[in-house]
């Protein structure tokens, strides 16, 4: 009896118990193992993340990260060629998501979330040209759970518009240390042109679990 | 109902008879569905004989974890979030495999209990055999895991090359 003949349950169940690390290594074991890395689920883990700023873009899924791939149109390709041939589904209790200002393919986020089942999806926003990517992406994960921090006043409009969060952070007074990773500079803000008013205030207020405002 | 008293011959692929109590066959969804199917009151015994797509020294240690096991909760707990553990294995399971660790054929023996466990549906035995194999193969290099797994490299150099490219973005 060879391991590649045993019951498929049994080695989809093996494969879920394995860290992403290993499973890189696995899939240079032989064909059958690449292949069956790439057949079988993931299973779960409790935190990722990804960040996309500038030219540059950082993921990391359970043990394994991979920080400052340029993000060229061939390696965006590469790495979502991988990441298919490295799961077929996986499950992430917490995905923290940083998209600061940069000119990245919008759609590369979400392509690279496929196949994603996501229990909060918690993303930082520090662009404006991004909100709209983030609005899609939440759209992808209809039954996950949102917590947005904002590094800027969207227009009030697009404030309104947004689905209902756990936490809906909106902030132009702190540093966010952690929207940082890559670039290590000051994040950049925009600035809405128009004030929120209190009825638009408290239709923030009825919508969102948590609602902080902290903006000068 | 389970009648703890009641027993079952189970008859192996290599023509042995093996009685065991159905504290025991509980736990194993392929042979309470034989005798469900067998459509006989709780009460009647003996049974007929059940047939196992098993051999008989593996079906000796089948039972042997059985026995351990004869108190465990059933059904078998459904897959939690923390189903990532690999290290929760109880001490007696631990010590159950490491004996086979002493023997030549080990690795054919695991596999052939995985197999057994599978065949007579016996999810907890699955779910142990599994995290036994996890934990071998855990944070080992390629070479350690083709070794440990068996696995003859079928790759050519340039597909190998390729796939380590790609296995280069992930920091160590």
């Amino acid at each position: 009896v060879d391991l590649l003949s045993l019951p498929s349950i049994f080695l989809h169940q093996l494969m879920r118990t394995m860290e992403i690390k290993d499973r890189l290594r696995l899939r240079l074991t032989c064909r059958a193992f690449e292949q069956l890395v790439a057949s079988s689920n993931a299973g779960y883990f409790e935190d990722s993340g990804f960040e996309v700023e500038e030219s540059q873009f950082s993921i990391d899924i359970g043990d394994a990260s991979f920080n400052r791939i340029e993000a060229t149109e061939e390696n965006m390709e590469t790495f979502l060629r991988m990441k298919s041939r490295l799961f077929s589904g996986i499950e992430v209790q917490e995905i923290t998501g940083i998209l600061g200002d940069n000119s990245v393919d919008p759609s590369f986020i979400r392509r690279l979330t496929k196949r994603f089942k996501i229990g909060t999806l918690y993303v930082f926003v520090t662009a404006g040209s991004q909100f709209e990517n983030v609005m899609q992406l939440m759209a992808d994960f209809p039954s996950s759970k949102y917590i947005m921090d904002v590094g800027f006043l969207p227009e009030v409009d697009v404030l309104l518009a947004v689905p209902p969060m756990e936490k809906l952070a909106i902030s132009n007074t702190n540093e966010h240390s952690r929207l940082n990773m890559i670039t290590g500079r000051r994040v950049i803000r925009g600035e809405s042109s128009t004030p929120i008013t209190a009825d638009s205030f408290f239709k923030l207020l009825d919508t969102h679990k948590i609602l902080i405002l902290d903006y000068k | 109902r389970i009648y703890p008293l009641m027993r079952v011959t189970l008859t192996t692929s290599d023509g042995a008879s093996v009685t065991v109590s159905r504290q025991l066959t509980k736990h194993s969804g392929f042979i309470e569905k034989a005798i469900t199917d067998m459509a006989v009151d709780d009460n009647a015994v003996p049974l007929s004989a059940v047939a196992v797509d098993v051999d008989d020294a593996t079906l000796k240690l089948v039972i042997e974890w059985l026995t351990e096991h004869r108190d465990d909760a059933l059904p078998y707990p459904e897959k939690t979030d923390e189903e990532r553990r690999a290290d929760d294995i109880p001490a007696w399971d631990q010590a159950f495999v490491q004996k086979w660790d002493t023997k030549e054929d080990q690795q054919q023996t695991l596999y052939a209990v995985i197999t057994a466990a599978d065949k007579l549906d016996i999810k907890g035995l699955l779910d142990m055999t599994c995290k036994t194999l996890a934990n071998k193969i855990n944070g080992k290099t390629v070479e350690e895991m083709r070794e440990i797994l068996q696995l003859e490299c079928d790759f050519t150099e340039e597909e190998l090359a390729e796939i380590r490219k790609e296995n280069a973005w992930c920091e160590n």
